[in-house]
């Protein structure tokens, strides 16, 4: 997203807010999808995906994009007769609601590039709707507000909506209540979503009705209708400490036939669209399914409407721009607090602790903790779950997995793993060329998987987790593996391999990162031809992290991305190199050690540290950076760096302690400087520069592989 | 972006009082007056300690930190192709707008700024005082001396 172009765009805000609205539908579609494999869908979903597609279409109709607006009305349609159990949510519908969802998010990108609604058709989406909405709708609606015993007041005002929610609950042998609650003025709307809430823990609150009882004028009630398989006895518990009182409502066998189907529904909890017995009654008038005359949105006056409203009001939007400025300020009061600390041990050392200095010290250290929940505060408000990348790439596996005649299962864990903002927006597009690369070359086609004794459909798995100060991210496969013999033998015609050359399978996989590397001989129109894993290595490696590959031939492939938390402000430990000092981030440190000359090897052309049984392949940062050796010491230190499966030891002159540093970028003119992640500020006001960790261990990786 | 924009309260670019007249920073460099135009100008500052970026042209002597803010410094006289010296009392550090970036110029030393009708400036000779063309956006006449006037977009430009 680039710094101005939300300011400029005559659609910006509708675009961002569409967009979420957009993303969140899509999460919903997805809920919903397999809520409809289990059988039980949750109509809270179906609702809340009815009003974003709602709020869609006043936004844009109030814009006057007509395209947008259109394609949201006849989604809107759908989704009501689907609301209203006329509609029966199977694969179909979700089908169209997918490709409704996706056309619209195309549209509203078009609109946020270029102020139009470009190349929109949507008359191919919109006849899939009407034909939905044109098939004879499910004849199952047998069971009848006769059969409900509840005072002809309630059963009047309720809506063409809760009316068949109540008779679902009904059908589906669930114990309806009416939960009379009075509240005072002041705090009954407080008091209703807190009931509200407890309620909905145990089953599904049909309607929420003020009630007419108008004895008392200070306090106004309520009445709930309420569904549950919960025992009466639960459901007082409840709302226990309310004042509130439980009624059960009797369901009466009105008419025989109609006890006939409540008997079965006793036993199996949601059989909504089961098959009338040959000869039963025709539904009656109240719930019969005539088409939906009014569009359904006005009348929805239910208290969950109120309660939606006001979850969204507790979350602020706010600018990423905003909160970036916040975190320079912290990061300049880390260096000001730096400097007191620094002229505190001054004072100290002039005039010992117990005056000013030692005073100033208390202070500096009080700050020190103030300052540090400060920083904790603003990297927080940054932080997003990961699961908003996770389910963006649901939506292309969905589409991919068509067009490629694969059967996908795309599962994920850990969604709720947070990352900052700026990360995630970043990840996303090396996640995606993973994903896709798994679909395109991991996974083998339908019969293919038959013939190797595996289940049909592939799995796909997203993984995320945080360990420490890294979020690790997994995508793993049930593929095919990657066939290394062919890896080597492409590499070898395009002349990156000698052929007579003893590579291991780590160095023959560190050949797929190289650009322009690929196997599939056939590069499909997904992956395109080769460019990728290098490009998703420069991406990933730009946000500080690290990707390796494990691969079985024939078991699958998993890719682990590893990845800082959070690239503002780090704990780092700072080096000394002839006269100059680096900073190392600390997270990537596994640990650091007095380095005797005598532990020094040459193996292959290489130094290498005898470290505890191990050899850890050495790399000298003052030949590398070309700074002035003076002469061999006799005291050098080693910090053993790690990325993932990858170990390198920094030898350095000095150790000189950590501090947090607040990265920044050393600026575009600097873009040839390998190596270096950014640069800080010290107390002293001196500029240091931030190692690149993953980079360097890269470097010595390749140089080793160049000069085998 | 930093709260030094706001000190200086100027925007690149933003059109002088009078339009015909502009205003010129002039400073030494080898023993010749170059200028910029004011606009181009965040500020002035001395010379500090300079933290070298490993691996970068020999011109770009590495970054210092303004106010927390990371600035490039070039060496104007080795970025012109001119023999570098050693650096004294005078030197100092111009600091440029780059795009939303800005850069540092080492020069050698402040002479003064100079306001001229905008007309006054002619097209640069091929070569002066052996600098490259490409870094000349022209010369003008002041107090009967030749001044030269740098194209500051190709001067702070990245390495190719």
């Amino acid at each position: 997203m680039s710094t101005d172009s939300h300011d400029r765009a005559p659609f910006g805000e509708f675009v961002i807010e569409a967009e979420e609205l957009l993303e969140a539908l899509g999460d919903r579609l997805v809920q919903l999808e397999r809520a409809t494999e289990e059988d039980a869908v949750p109509p809270d979903t179906i609702n809340d995906v009815f009003r974003s597609m709602h709020t869609l279409k006043g936004l844009s109709g109030m814009l006057g994009l007509k395209g947008i607006s259109d394609l949201s009305h006849s989604l809107e349609s759908l989704l009501d007769k689907v609301r209203l159990g006329k509609i029966k949510l199977h694969q179909g519908t979700l089908d169209v609601l997918y490709a409704g969802v996706e056309l619209l998010t195309k549209i509203v990108g078009a609109v946020g590039r270029t102020g139009t609604e470009e190349g929109a058709d949507i008359r191919p989406v919109v006849r899939r709707i009407q034909q939905l909405l044109e098939a004879k709708p499910d004849a199952h609606q047998e069971v009848t507000l006769d059969n409900v015993d509840l005072d002809r007041r309630i059963l009047g005002t309720l809506t063409e909506y809760e009316e068949h929610r109540l008779l679902e609950n009904v059908r589906a042998g669930r114990g309806l209540y009416r939960v009379e609650a009075r509240f005072t003025f002041e705090t009954f709307d407080k008091d209703l979503g807190a009931i509200t809430e407890r309620l909905k823990a145990i089953g599904e609150i049909i309607s929420t009705l003020p009630s007419s009882d108008e004895s008392s004028p200070d306090s106004i009630s309520f009445d709930l209708v309420f569904g549950s398989t919960a025992s009466p006895d639960a459901v007082e518990a409840a709302v226990a400490g309310y004042p509130a009182s439980v009624h059960q409502v009797g369901q009466r066998a009105a008419a025989p036939p109609a006890a006939d189907t409540r008997e079965p529904s006793a036993t199996h909890p949601a059989p909504t669209g089961e098959v009338r017995p040959a000869g039963s009654p025709a539904p009656a008038t109240a719930a019969s399914p005539v088409p939906a005359a009014a569009p359904a949105a006005a009348a929805e006056p239910a208290a969950d409407v109120a309660l939606t409203l006001r979850s969204l009001s507790d979350t602020v939007r706010v600018d990423i721009r905003k909160l970036d400025g916040l975190m320079n300020i912290v990061g300049e009061l880390v260096i000001n607090k730096t400097t007191i600390v620094q002229i505190s041990r001054d004072l100290i050392a002039q005039t010992g602790a117990a005056g000013a200095g030692g005073d100033l010290q208390k202070a500096a250290r009080n700050l020190e903790r103030n300052l540090r929940q400060l920083q904790q505060g603003v990297i927080n408000s940054r932080m997003v779950p990961i699961g908003q990348v996770f389910s963006r790439l649901n939506r292309v596996v969905r589409k991919l997995s068509q067009e490629f005649g694969k059967k996908i299962d795309l599962r994920m864990r850990g969604e709720e793993t947070e990352l900052d903002k700026l990360m995630v927006e970043d990840l996303a597009d090396p996640m995606l060329h993973l994903v896709r690369n798994s679909l395109d070359h991991g996974i083998e086609l339908p019969e293919v998987r038959a013939r190797a004794g595996k289940p049909a459909q592939g799995t796909i798995e997203l993984r995320a987790e945080q360990r420490g100060n890294h979020i690790v991210i997994e995508i793993e496969d049930d593929g095919g593996g990657i066939d290394l013999a062919r890896v080597r033998a492409t590499a070898v015609s395009r002349g990156l391999l000698d052929p007579a050359a003893a590579v291991d399978e780590r160095q023959l996989l560190d050949l797929l990162y190289l650009p322009s590397f690929s196997t599939k001989e056939a590069a499909s129109q997904v992956s395109g031809r080769g460019v990728g894993l290098d490009v998703v290595k420069t991406n990933v490696a730009k946000l500080g992290g690290m990707i390796d590959i494990e691969t079985e031939l024939g078991v699958g492939t998993r890719f682990t991305i590893t990845l800082p938390i959070t690239l503002a402000i780090i704990q780092a430990l700072l080096v000394g190199v002839g006269n100059e000092i680096y900073a190392i981030p600390l997270n990537a440190i596994l640990e650091s050690n007095r380095l005797l000359p005598s532990q020094i090897f040459t193996v292959e052309k290489r130094e290498v540290a005898r470290l505890r049984e191990s050899t850890l392949p050495l790399l000298r940062v003052a030949d590398l950076f070309g700074i002035p050796r003076g002469g061999e010491k006799q005291r050098l230190f080693v910090v053993v760096v790690g990325l993932a499966e990858k170990r390198l030891g920094l030898v350095v002159d000095s150790l000189r302690g950590q501090q947090e540093v607040v990265i920044k970028s050393v600026g575009s003119v600097f873009k040839n400087a390998p190596g270096i992640a950014g640069a800080t500020e010290l107390g002293d006001k001196r500029a240091v520069l931030v190692l690149d960790v993953g980079a360097l261990i890269d470097e010595a990786t390749h140089r080793q592989r160049v000069e085998a | 972006m930093t709260d030094s924009d706001e000190r200086t309260g100027q925007e690149p670019g933003s059109a002088p009082d009078t339009a015909s007249q502009i205003e010129l920073l002039g400073f030494m460099i080898s023993n010749e007056q170059y200028a910029l135009d004011i606009l181009e100008i965040k500020e002035i500052v001395r010379l500090q300690a300079i933290t070298h970026v490993p691996r970068s042209p020999v011109w770009l002597k590495g970054i210092v930190t303004l106010r927390g803010v990371i600035v490039p410094i070039f060496d104007l006289r080795s970025r012109l192709g001119l023999a570098e010296v050693e650096h004294g009392p005078d030197t100092r550090i111009v600091v440029v707008y780059r795009g939303e970036e800005f850069a540092g110029l080492i020069v050698d030393s402040i002479t003064q700024v100079m306001r001229l009708p905008v007309d006054a400036i002619e097209p640069p000779p091929q070569t002066i005082a052996q600098v490259e063309a490409e870094f000349l956006r022209g010369v003008v006449r002041f107090r009967d001396h030749l001044v030269i006037l740098l194209n500051l977009s190709r001067v702070v430009e990245a390495a190719p």
